[in-house]
């Protein structure tokens, strides 16, 4: 008798996994009738790399697949640094990094490639505080930062939001005489390469002994440090803990589900102003950081950084001080047709027709002058020796 | 027997002795795949590596010693709540709720869903009510009452060892107590009668004959239940604060081995990445170490090895 | 069962029982608490995302309100049930050799490794998966996930099966021995079939932590929004990094359908829980030796 329901039992199970298995071949659906405009073959195109670009990507690959059925493409927001190691391995089409490449990942290159840098989007990071002020009311967006005072509270130097260096930036601000609690991301990120640019350039301090990475040595200070993965961590961190501020992207806070108690300061920048970031100023930042010019696409992106390029540009009076670009990485030689022909389509459709989408969630549209050296940059792709036509 | 059916015992032997060496033969293969991947960091720090503090990877300074406290202090919380909690859990469902089956069942299935909740939940239920709910409740009022203690000593943030540890109490929970129930429910009614003819209560026939009749297989559920503390990751890393450190304060932000290697590994290359793999490799160490030395204690506690009657 | 010379026992031993008796109940509570709290509040998150479309739709962007879980879905399902396949035979095996076999070195070695493999990062063993099947294949696949899956399954299924196994008392190997059984027959029937709860707890403990997993799949599966045509050479989306990407993404569209995602996850455990119970249940009782 008990035998008779372990064959059963076991007999269920191999259906279920059997059944589970055959219901990939079946429940694929064969593409549909094409409504697209070139004669691309069907592709499937792997990418790998930040978190950052993720919800636009999702977007992209939506739109795409409408205009362009027969392509299919995958995102795997890993991480920067795993995006570029996926790319350098060969194991995705392109890989996305939220910072460029360094000498030593080019030099890990496989011999004989190029790599190909095109900005695909924008971002910005912003001071985001808890702040229960001396009047018992939250305080609301817009106070103003500049970049030493930033750099002096995550070095632990300003441990009070009422001292003096921020309270003088902000004299009608009635802030409590509370410790200030550091809060920052425990994982790597292209971002915080970024912010930590901007206070290497602003303290000097900072920048020997934190100095600019993904994974900065974040100092503990001494009102207290909490460290925790991803932006949703931090935003988590900051929502329950009062008095504390601590680095987000803009796009996340932009189109958050809105954390209570979590709000963003303006930061100055080289023109005096204090800015609070939208997807205007930040695309401003990004087309008066490349104005002074950007390397060709299959050249090292090494040092290209707009936060150091805008930080002594006084001209510009109402761009973000801490923008910075995302990248897209393809090899220049690309071995198949069929998926160098897709990555050839999509990343320009990405770059031109895909950039207004991104505004309902809080990315800023590339500048036309990035837009124009990224599309010379896809002309370089080719396949066996010749440009593939876009 | 006949040759026939020494056969048959041949090929099962041969078969099961295939399984266990595949399960030797995966670990060798991640011993030394976690070694090539350490070698270049460990003939650039040496041994230093393991009793340094310091953990900054723009200066290149490696040091393994706060991510082994964190992982030891946090698996320790976790099984000095859970494996108690467990084991009355299972207790009570194989020995109190002997005549209600149903209930029985119904309790231990519940339990069980804790197994099915996947680890990014936790750290997110963590995050976002746990934390917060510890803080204010449990961390503050220590705090504030015995902050003498150095346990206590520090200001609660939410995020710090003593909320790691209960979460990963929670987390190995439900593993332990489904394997103390079956271990508990297998042993033979036997053995309790005896013990009621002689005037036994119900906690000394629990305490006397059960238990230790049960002793190797609540070992097992120790065990796993170690196994998952020692390396779960995405929830500790949520909530654990993230800052190196070696302290005795319980409401201080820590760090584990797992986490280290979950928030870091993605972003590191060379050297650095070295390090990490590194820190991998320690981790594995320390789980062996562990396993030893409980099955050290569990030999020394049972001398008088259970007749399998 | 009450002892049949109750006035017999002293007073301090009453009062030892009784409070163990608090103590137990009071364990139960701790351990009941925090899952009403994580169920609820799953159920409360989640319960706004579920419908028909949700379980039918593939993932859509944020701005969308009609994404779907239908194909990371059945990623998970496929993925576990194919290491299920691997890791059963693989599980089950060690354990049957540990506990029959227990005098032998090769058992001790590989128990001891066993031990430890169930405290391996499952980060690590996605790593190690990628390493060995996904570089040396230059791709990503539904069977990466599977292995690495698989290696996080054995551990507890051995574990589990060995300590089932040993429990089954030897009278009853001698016994069927002494009928002229054959040894591996009686192992089968015999051991297995009388342990036979234990091994399937063991084996329903490691799909659950199967199918929670998330690290393991990040590098081997990658990830999809589409259904995979090949189990061997193209990424699959899974139910768990669904809700990892999307519950620490701040979209609150996203949010929500995580939430509901793991509703989801936690039914089906709850499902399969109790179908095997059902099953094996009635034979429980039959089971119990006296």
């Amino acid at each position: 008798m008990k035998s008779t329901y372990i064959i059963v039992l076991a007999v269920v199970v191999i259906i279920v996994i059997i059944g589970s298995v055959f219901a990939y071949v079946y429940l694929s659906k064969p593409s549909a009738a094409s409504t697209s405009t070139t004669k691309l073959a069907a592709a499937t195109l792997n990418g790998a790399g930040g978190t950052l670009v993720y919800p636009l990507m999702t977007v992209w690959q939506s739109a795409y697949s409408s205009a362009e059925p027969q392509i299919t493409v995958n995102y795997n927001p890993v991480g920067s640094g795993t995006g570029i190691t996926d790319f350098t391995d060969q194991t995705v089409n392109f890989g996305e990094s939220d910072a460029p490449m360094t000498s030593a990942q080019y030099a890990k290159l496989p011999s004989g490639t190029t790599a190909l840098t095109i900005p695909i989007s924008a971002s910005a990071v912003v001071p985001a505080y808890n702040i229960k002020l001396a009047n018992g009311s939250y305080c609301q967006n817009g106070l103003k930062f500049t970049g030493a005072v930033l750099a002096n509270i995550f070095l632990g130097t300003i441990t009070k939001w009422n001292d003096p260096a921020i309270q003088s930036l902000n004299p009608t601000v009635p802030l409590p005489n509370q410790n200030i609690i550091t809060v920052h991301r425990s994982d790597g990120s292209g971002t915080m390469f970024a912010f930590t640019d901007f206070l290497s350039k602003a303290s000097s301090t900072w920048a020997t002994k934190v100095g600019k990475s993904t994974s900065p040595p974040w100092p503990t200070t001494p009102g207290g440090t909490i460290a925790a993965p991803k932006n949703a961590g931090v935003a988590a961190a900051i929502a329950e803990n009062t008095y504390s501020i601590g680095p987000l992207e803009i796009a996340y806070i932009l189109e958050n589900t809105g954390q209570t108690g979590v709000y963003y300061g303006a930061v100055q920048n080289a023109a005096g102003n204090f800015i609070l970031a939208n997807v205007s100023n930040v695309a401003a930042a990004l087309q008066a950081g490349a104005s002074s010019g950007l390397p060709a696409g299959n050249a090292a992106w090494t040092n290209v950084s707009i936060v150091d390029n805008v930080y002594t540009d006084t001209a510009d009076s109402t761009i973000y001080p801490i923008a910075t670009m995302t990248y897209a990485l393809v090899y220049q030689a690309q071995s198949n047709y069929d998926q160098g022909a897709a990555l050839v389509n999509f990343l320009s459709w990405i770059v031109n027709s895909g950039q207004a989408l991104g505004k309902g969630l809080g990315y800023a549209q590339l500048p036309a002058n990035i837009v124009s050296i990224d599309n010379t940059t896809i002309k370089m792709i080719t396949y066996n020796g010749k440009a593939i036509e876009s | 027997m006949s040759i026939k059916l020494l056969r048959g015992d041949t090929i099962l032997k041969i078969l099961l002795a295939a399984a266990a060496l595949f399960i030797i033969g995966l670990l060798v293969a991640l011993a030394v795949e976690l070694s090539m991947g350490s070698a270049a960091s460990i003939s650039q720090f040496g041994p230093g590596f393991l009793i340094g503090t310091k953990w900054d990877a723009v200066h290149e300074i490696f040091g393994a010693l706060p991510f082994i406290y964190g992982t030891l202090l946090t698996s320790a919380i976790a099984l000095l709540i859970g494996l108690p909690i467990s084991l009355g859990v299972a207790i009570f469902i194989s020995e109190k709720l002997k005549a209600h089956q149903t209930f029985g069942y119904l309790l231990g299935t519940l339990v069980d869903l804790l197994a099915a909740v996947p680890s990014v939940i936790y750290g997110l239920w963590g995050v976002l009510i746990l934390a917060p709910l510890l803080r204010d409740y449990v961390e503050m009022p220590l705090h504030n009452s015995l902050g003498f203690i150095p346990l206590f000593s520090g200001t609660p943030f939410g995020f710090n060892f003593f909320t790691a540890g209960i979460v990963l109490a929670i987390m190995v929970i439900p593993t332990m107590s489904a394997v103390s129930r079956d271990v508990l429910s297998a042993v033979p009614n036997s053995q309790r009668e005896a013990m009621y003819s002689l005037g036994a209560t119900d906690w000394e026939v629990t305490q006397k004959s059960v238990l230790p009749y049960a002793r190797s297989g609540i070992f097992g559920a120790f065990v796993l239940g170690l196994g998952r503390a020692v390396g779960e990751t995405m929830a500790v890393t949520m909530v654990i604060g993230n800052i190196p450190t070696i302290t005795a304060n319980l409401f201080s932000g820590g760090y584990t081995l797992s986490s280290l290697i979950a928030n870091e590994f993605g972003e590191s290359s060379g050297i650095y990445q070295s390090a990490i793999i590194e820190i991998g490799l320690i981790l594995f160490l320390t789980a062996l170490l562990i396993n030893v030395l409980a099955r050290l204690l569990l030999w020394r506690m049972s001398h008088g090895r259970q007749v399998n009657v | 069962m009450k002892s049949i010379l109750p006035t017999q026992i002293s007073l301090w031993r009453k009062i030892v029982n009784k409070l163990m008796t608090i103590l137990v109940i009071v364990a139960v509570a701790l351990a009941v608490i925090p899952l009403i709290f994580i169920l609820g509040d799953v159920l409360l998150r989640g319960a706004a995302a579920v419908n028909l479309t949700f379980l039918t739709s593939l993932p859509a962007a944020p701005t969308s309100k009609n994404g779907g879980i239908a194909s990371p879905l059945v990623g998970s399902f496929t993925m576990v049930g194919l290491a299920s396949l691997f890791s059963i035979p693989i599980g089950v095996g060690a354990g049957m050799f540990f506990s029959e076999y227990s005098w032998s070195k090769l058992s001790t070695v590989s128990g001891f490794m066993n031990d430890v493999l169930t405290g391996f990062p499952s980060m690590v063993l996605g790593l190690f998966v990628f390493v060995v099947i996904v570089l040396t294949t230059k791709s990503f696949s539904a069977f990466a996930g599977a292995v690495a899956l698989s290696f996080v399954m054995i551990p507890i299924i051995a574990r589990t099966t060995d300590e089932s196994l040993k429990l089954v008392p030897n009278t009853l190997r001698e016994a069927s021995m002494a009928l002229g059984v054959p040894r591996w027959k009686t192992t089968f029937r015999i051991v297995v079939g009388t342990g036979k709860t234990g091994v399937l707890t063991g084996i329903i403990l490691a799909v659950a932590r199967a199918t929670g997993e998330t690290a393991p799949l990040i590098l081997t599966a990658f990830w999809s929004t589409h259904y995979a045509t090949n189990l061997f050479n193209q990424p699959i989306g899974s139910l768990t990094y669904l809700i990892y990407l999307y519950g620490t993404s701040g979209a609150s569209n996203w949010e929500t359908q995580a939430w509901g995602a793991a509703l989801i996850l936690i039914l089906i455990m709850l499902a399969l829980n109790l179908f095997v119970k059902v099953i094996i249940g009635r034979s429980l009782t039959e089971a119990r030796m006296g």
